[in-house]
């Protein structure tokens, strides 16, 4: 009788079980979890009502101030005045949990009708490799809008924008976006994310993120255009190029991870759905992913 | 692996489901910070409890009833409370997951439908480990499961 049931309605349970496996899971439940389980500590009674009616996060906040408080301190003191210390603590993480990023130089120009601002980022503590690699990257923009102004002779309309931001700053990863946009007849965004693993100071890529031989482009394809479908069944237009995510999924993927672990995939304006609709992102959730996640992964 | 009926094995088990407790305790109370305060204090009841555990309730069923029956009671506590402008939380503008309309459907159940159908057809539990940690007989479970089917063909249609 269950069955006959289940056969007429699991579109509607699967549609509720589609929203609910969904449902994001904050960076904060982790920490809360590991810091209850490994004491075991069960005569400690969990904060009263009024505490709890201040966000979980919040308090968790104060012991996160403190922790980096101390271990602040103690990555000063120990290293001074032991050497066993000195000696373990050289071999931490080669970014540290406080990772800036400064503009080390700003490439301004106006020739004729064209124009061009392009900053140039280093990382502290980020490795000569690591800089240069980020250097270079602005050097390409800067020689193509050069490239551009001989051939062109400066009469042509373009305006070349490249800006960074970090989008992602946790204990384990530091992510850096590039944003360029080039005005011309139309207007072209595209993005380039550096990945940066701060344990070991490289540049990470989505394969270093999966199991080796997991089919990972194809279920994360399968899964952004399951969610073109849905934004244009909402939205009642047909916008997205389906028919494209495979091909971009093939190649080079810019991705990232948010603040609550999800992986996400960006897109270029024009790669996936038309220009006018820019830079596209997809968050992938992890659920679909879970039993292709290499081991030490820092997804 | 994991053995569902090793009570001893709470602590693995909560490492490894946490992520359910707190999917089932946000379908509930649909806001970030309210379940993460209900699988804290899901967490402390299931180890302080552990050893009142009896066989053969399986210890996943049992971690994800206690989930459950602490939303409930913080949905109670919140009703009963009045809400003062000043203690409205303004993380709550971005603490909304947008899909939580389809969620809503689950609301015109009642308690009992909407619990029996949260453990059968999200968390996969099946009707026997339901029955016994709510506790119920399996019958009643299937007649539930049955007439809470039944209230969603009306509303998703």
């Amino acid at each position: 009788m269950l069955n006959m049931y289940l056969k007429r309605d699991k579109i509607n349970i699967r549609k509720l079980k589609n929203v609910y496996d969904e449902i994001p899971i904050p960076a904060e439940l982790q920490i809360m979890v590991t810091a209850m389980i490994p004491t075991g500590d069960v005569n400690t009674a969990p904060p009263c009502r009024s505490d709890r009616r201040r966000p979980f996060h919040a308090a968790c906040m104060q012991y996160v101030v403190l922790t980096i408080a101390i271990l602040v301190s103690a990555m000063i003191v120990l290293p001074n005045f032991s050497y066993t210390a000195y000696a373990f603590m050289k071999d931490m993480p080669i970014l540290g949990p406080v990772t800036k990023v400064f503009t080390v130089r700003t490439y301004e120009d106006n020739t004729g009708d064209m124009s061009a601002s392009i900053a140039t980022p280093k990382i502290t503590a980020g490795s000569e490799a690591l800089n240069e690699e980020l250097s270079q990257y602005s050097e390409k923009a800067i020689s193509a809008y050069r490239a551009d102004i001989a051939a062109s002779g400066a009469k042509v309309k373009e305006s070349l924008n490249l800006s960074y931001s970090v989008v992602t700053d946790n204990s384990r990863l530091f992510a850096l976006r590039f944003d360029k946009t080039i005005s011309m007849a139309d207007t072209a965004k595209t993005v380039k994310i550096y990945n940066i693993n701060k344990q070991t100071g490289s540049i990470i890529s989505l394969k270093d993120l999966f199991k080796s031989g997991a089919d990972y482009r194809t279920v994360i394809a399968g899964e952004i255009k399951r969610q073109m479908q849905h934004a244009d069944k909402k939205s009642g237009r047909s916008s997205y190029f389906q028919n494209y995510v495979d091909s971009a999924m093939k190649g080079d993927v810019d991705f990232y991870i948010d603040a609550r672990g999800k992986l996400v995939i960006v897109f270029d304006a024009g790669e996936v759905a038309p220009m006018s609709m820019g830079i596209c992102t997809f968050t992938i959730p992890r659920n679909i992913l879970q039993n292709m996640i290499a081991a030490g992964s820092c997804l | 692996m994991l053995d569902y009926f090793d009570k001893n094995k709470i602590e693995e088990l909560i490492l490894k489901e946490y992520e359910s407790m707190y999917r089932l305790a946000y379908s509930y109370v649909r806001n970030k910070d309210d379940a993460l305060d209900v699988v804290q204090e899901s967490i402390y009841k299931a180890l302080k409890n552990k050893d009142k555990l009896k066989n053969p309730v399986g210890i996943r069923s049992w971690l994800l009833t206690i989930t459950v029956h602490t939303a409930i009671d913080s949905i109670r506590r919140r009703k009963r409370e009045v809400p003062c402008e000043d203690t409205v939380r303004e993380d709550f503008v971005d603490d909304i997951y947008e899909d939580t309309d389809l969620l809503k459907a689950l609301d015109k159940l009642t308690e009992k439908e909407k619990t029996i159908i949260t453990l059968r057809f999200f968390e996969d539990l099946k009707v026997k480990d339901i029955a016994a940690a709510l506790p119920m007989e399996e019958k009643e479970v299937k007649n539930t499961l049955y007439g809470a089917i039944k209230k969603l063909r009306k509303i998703m249609n």
